[in-house]
């Protein structure tokens, strides 16, 4: 009787948070009542079906990751009893895998599957991701952001699509070439370092790595305003329409002439690990991007321990990664429990401190970080406040037309 | 006696199966699938838009001059230093063997590791610059540089040995009593061997130079990881297209890549047809 | 001084040596003939001579002028290759006309030297062929009037008509005779087929195993060979083993012959089969073990005292049938031979 009380309790109160289409889910191999599930009693539910289910396939797309990956699964495993398979894949072709699959109607190869935040349009419009309000109903999500929560980069997800890794593209520098005096704090700022330092700045080139597609987004966000700039935050464009406005519209004449005058004194570089590699060559002295490769590459010893990071005024793009359960999984309660153990606070702790990965819950902050880390993070004063949302598709979008506008006149 | 006839022609085609089926298979096949795919929209329909990217955009424009322009400079580099290499090899001299073995290793070295080599060696501040440096003296931009130095250099030690490894075979096949004659009739060692011996190797060269053509045409890792950023070749477009997913794009590139490589080997054919070494000729 | 000069050439290939010291004389003019079996070191010799392979030691003068160290392309000497060597991407014409260009002989002239290479040599009207249009006999006069358009000094030929079939080889045999004739141009003819060598030369060498053995005119060597060897090679013989007294012998089985030059104890003979007598005797030493007819003249082998000799009738009119008993005469004196000892079978 109780229980029974409980249970139309819980469900009102999902009722009340989650979005209208958690109740009619499109899961095919659900072996509990999801619809009862709520934060509380998640373990309750989940574990027990969760042990049945025995074993978890989780993919992961982001090479860089395995190892933050292999500490998660090794606690995970030792705290429930359950075998997680892992496998690294490349996210293009493990997305048109699960399209696929989804449209075969087959079992789906992977249960818990770590996947580009970009990539969310992508899947959702194929019906690959489980449509389960994760935000609303795993424990550990109680101090989930709200920003991400419901929606993610203006798509609206329902909690289906939480990402459970920050990054933030940046400014990056070696202080022992750049004193602080000359670093540079807005786009303006820069371009004019450029020119008193010719091809001694790296700029990414945008569709060889996100640090270059961040930045032109940001420099986008920077020159336009009022119409032209709704446009470039317009969420509902499709990656077509993006492209078409990219390519055509006179509102990114103030892009193509920043880049212009950038690239004329700048150097336009391979991809992510290129600028960097540039930069430990002591070749360039400043470069765009990203804050958790920054991490990797110290930590290896490709880059100087003068390396820092900065952000420019009005903002550069910082962006996720997500873990989903799609829709045709085979193990969701065990899914939903390694999701559950990756956005906990220790291994969120764990991931910024050894990673410099970024977290989406509101309580993990800088301080909890070793001294030793916190130098090559970036700094409290410019982090999160100057950290502007992701709009991949324009940022494509932009990258393209930079080729064909800049780069091959 | 039709039944006979009917039956020949069930062996005929019987026997031709092997060879036609395994082109049609094997190469048709896969051809025709991408065709089709190049002239598909998502939903099924018909299109040129495809193509129409190729020829209307600057960047896929300058990407097919690049694929070009990183087919042909190769080639040529590769050519002033395989065919004295294979003369060099044909010669008697100490070590001779163990460089025999060595030379072709770069055969073996993946496109990928040629061009994080070169990342490493040949960057500016990079091992060789480090190692200089003490000298006062530093590399140049070979790397991301405009004329695409490194992408040819790096293309040109991969393919040096495949190309000497030809060259020699094609210089080897002509018989020594040839080249003795042309001596007995006063030819130096030079006149010999640009009025005799060059011309009669010229088929194997001729394939040389289509075949390191078209391999460096397509190659992608090296100018991907060398190259400038801008202009990109065809194929390491494609590569970025795929990754787009735009596997209608993938196709028609590499139709019009593969169209290229046709029209150039008809090109070949009509040459060495000219050529007139081709002894399985009858007399006309 | 003799036109082309020889002396002590040896050749080493690593550890083989494939010619003992060689020395060999040859006038002006001369049509010379190096004859020996496949492997003795002809090939060599000329490859030597021509200057595509180098002598280990030795002296070569042509015309007083030593040659030896000198690159082929300077020798004023033309080869004609057993495997005709053509250009097979040159037209006839071309082929003649490359050794011309080569030696920078003038236009008009090279035209005028080509067409009448061409008309010596039977080409007349194949200029525009490419080789790979030419029948094998015509390669070769290609590959001869290559050779002869140069003018050069010496001329040699490396078995020039071994890839050709019988009849044309004959052919070609007389042409090649005419030529020499014609231009008189000195020339070594090496060939290990002995027909041809008595056919064509002035002068035969006989090689063997790397060494000369013998050097004659082709009716010295025949008749009267000193060397076994010679004797085997060029034509069939019977090698014999007498007991010499002056010049006289007696053969094992009693019958006492004339020698050509005195000798003492064991003498070696050669016999040609066609110099021996056979005469159907009931009491003869020998028999008859087989009979062959072969038109102009009858073969016999005959047994006599343990060795198997080799007859040779002309014109018979009558057969002697095989187990006849024979006896033999031996018309005129017999060769003696300088060797130590025969070899075991001829
Ligand atoms: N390049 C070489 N290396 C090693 N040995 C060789 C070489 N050329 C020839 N010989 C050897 O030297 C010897 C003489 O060879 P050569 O070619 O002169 O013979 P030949 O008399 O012309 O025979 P044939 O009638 O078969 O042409 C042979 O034993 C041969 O094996
Ligand atoms: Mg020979």
């Amino acid at each position: 009787m109780n229980a029974r009380l409980f249970a139309i309790a819980a469900l009102a109160l999902s009722a009340t948070t989650a979005p209208v289409f958690a109740a009619e889910t499109n899961l095919k191999n659900l072996d509990f009542d999801l619809s009862k599930v709520t934060r509380e009693n998640f373990y309750d539910i989940v574990v027990p079906a969760a042990k049945a289910e025995g074993t978890v396939t989780m993919y992961n797309f982001a090479g860089s990751f395995g190892d933050a990956w292999k500490e998660l699964i090794t606690r995970f495993e030792a705290k429930y009893g359950i075998k997680v398979e892992y496998s690294d894949v490349k996210g293009a072709q493990a997305n048109q895998q699960l399209i696929a699959v989804q449209k075969a109607g087959e079992d789906a190869p992977v249960d818990a599957y770590f996947a580009g935040g970009g990539d969310y349009p992508l899947l959702s419009s194929a019906g690959v991701v489980g449509n389960i309000p994760l935000t609303s109903i795993l424990p550990n999500m109680d101090h989930y952001d709200p920003a991400f929560a419901q929606s993610l980069f203006g798509k609206p997800h329902g909690g289906a699509y939480p990402l459970v890794h920050l990054n933030q593209t940046a400014i990056g520098y070696d202080s022992a070439f750049v004193k602080p005096e000359d670093l540079p704090k807005t786009f303006d700022e820069l371009l004019a370092w450029a020119e008193k330092n010719p091809m001694r700045l790296g700029v990414t080139l945008p569709s060889k790595g996100g640090s270059g597609g961040g930045f032109i987004y940001s420099v986008a966000l920077n020159y336009l305003t009022g119409e032209c700039r709704t446009k470039l935050t317009d969420y509902t464009l499709t990656a077509e329409q993006a492209a078409d406005w990219a390519m055509t519209s006179e509102c990114l004449e103030p892009v193509w002439d920043y880049y212009r005058k950038l690239l004329s004194v700048a150097e336009l570089t391979n991809g992510n690990a290129d600028t960097l590699n540039l930069i430990n060559n002591q070749q360039l002295y400043i470069g765009t991007v990203w804050e958790d490769q920054v991490m990797t590459f110290i930590r290896g010893k490709q880059l100087p321990d003068t390396f820092r990071l900065t952000l420019l005024e009005n903002g550069q793009v910082g962006s996720g990664d997500a873990m989903f359960v799609p829709a045709n999984a085979k193990h969701v309660a065990a899914a939903m429990l390694l999701i559950d153990m990756a956005i906990g606070k220790d291994f969120q702790a764990w991931k910024l401190e050894n990673k410099a990965s970024r977290s989406p819950r509101t309580d993990l902050t800088s301080n909890l970080v070793t001294p030793e880390t916190a130098k090559y993070l970036l700094p409290s004063s410019v982090y999160p406040r100057l950290s502007a949302p992701a709009f991949w598709d324009m940022a494509k979008a932009l990258g393209e037309a930079l080729d064909e506008k800049v780069l091959s006149q | 006696m039709q039944a006979a006839l009917h039956d020949r022609k069930i062996q005929l085609a019987l026997l031709l199966l092997p060879g036609v089926g395994y082109l049609v298979l094997f190469f048709g096949g896969p051809l025709v699938s991408a065709l089709i795919g190049s002239l598909r929209l998502d939903d099924g329909s018909f299109t040129l838009q495809w193509y129409e990217r190729i020829f209307t955009r600057a960047t896929m424009l300058r990407g097919l001059q690049t694929s070009i322009y990183y087919g042909v400079a190769p080639v040529f580099v590769s050519l002033l230093v395989s065919i004295p290499l294979a003369l060099l090899i044909r010669q008697n001299f100490w070590g001779r063997k163990l460089f025999n073995g060595l030379y072709k290793l770069p055969m073996a070295v993946p496109g990928i590791i040629v061009a994080l080599m070169v990342i490493i060696m040949a960057e500016r501040g990079g091992f060789i610059d480090r190692v200089i440096a003490p000298f006062g003296v530093s590399m140049p931009k070979l790397v991301r540089d405009e004329w695409g130095i490194g992408v040819i250099l790096a293309t040109v030690w991969k393919q040096i040995p495949f190309m000497t490894l030809i060259i020699t075979s094609a210089f080897a096949g002509i018989p020594e009593d040839i080249r003795h004659a042309a001596r007995s009739l006063g030819a130096s060692r030079l006149n010999t061997f640009a009025f005799v011996e060059v011309p009669l190797a010229m088929p194997g060269i001729t394939a040389a130079i289509l075949l390191t053509f078209i391999g460096s045409m397509g190659s992608y890792a090296i100018p991907d990881i060398v190259g400038s950023p801008s202009p990109r070749p065809l194929s390491v477009l494609m590569l970025f297209e795929f990754g787009e997913g735009r596997f209608a794009q993938v196709y028609a590139m590499g139709m019009v890549l593969s169209l290229f490589a046709v029209v150039v080997l008809l090109a070949y054919y009509a040459l060495t047809a000219n050529i007139g070494v081709n002894r399985a000729k009858g007399d006309e | 001084m003799s036109e082309l000069e020889i002396s002590n050439i040896t050749k080493d290939y690593g550890a083989t040596r494939a010619l003992h010291p060689v020395s060999i004389n040859v006038e002006r003019g001369e049509f010379v003939t190096i004859l020996g079996p496949s492997g003795c070191g002809k090939s060599t010799l000329l490859r030597i001579l021509m200057g595509i392979a180098r002598p280990s030691a030795g002296e070569i003068r042509l015309a007083g002028t030593r040659i030896d160290p000198l690159p082929p392309e300077t020798r004023d000497i033309a080869m004609v290759f057993q495997s005709y060597a053509l250009f097979p991407h040159m037209s006839v014409g071309k082929n003649l006309s490359f050794g011309l260009r080569m030696k920078n002989v003038p236009s008009p002239e090279r035209a005028r030297r080509i067409e009448h290479a061409l008309e010596i040599c039977n080409l007349t009207g194949l200029v525009e062929r490419m080789p790979r249009q030419l029948s094998g006999g015509q390669q070769q006069r290609v590959a001869l009037a290559r050779a002869i358009v140069m003018q050069p000094r010496l001329l040699l030929f490396d078995e020039p008509l071994s890839n050709l079939d019988a009849k044309l080889r004959d052919t070609l045999r007389q042409e090649l005779v005419y030529l020499h004739r014609r231009i008189g141009t000195t020339s070594i003819y090496v060939t290990h087929d002995q027909a041809e060598a008595m056919a064509m030369s002035d002068r035969i060498v006989v090689m063997d195993g790397g060494r000369v053995v013998e050097t004659g005119t082709p009716l010295d060597l025949y008749r009267a060979p000193t060397r076994a060897f010679t004797a085997g090679f060029l034509g069939q013989t019977n090698l014999l083993t007498a007991d010499a007294d002056g010049t006289r012998a007696r053969l094992p089985w009693g019958q006492l012959v004339a020698l050509s030059a005195q000798a003492k104890g064991i003498a070696r003979v050669s016999v040609r089969p066609e110099t021996i007598a056979i005469r159907q005797d009931d009491t003869g030493a020998g028999t008859v073990t087989s009979v062959s007819f072969m038109g102009a003249n009858a073969l016999y082998t005959v047994g006599i005292a343990g060795t198997t000799l080799k007859v040779s009738q002309a014109g018979g009119e009558s057969l002697i049938a095989a187990g006849s008993r024979v006896s033999l005469d031996f018309n005129g004196a017999l060769h003696l031979l300088k060797d130590r000892e025969l070899p075991e079978a001829a």
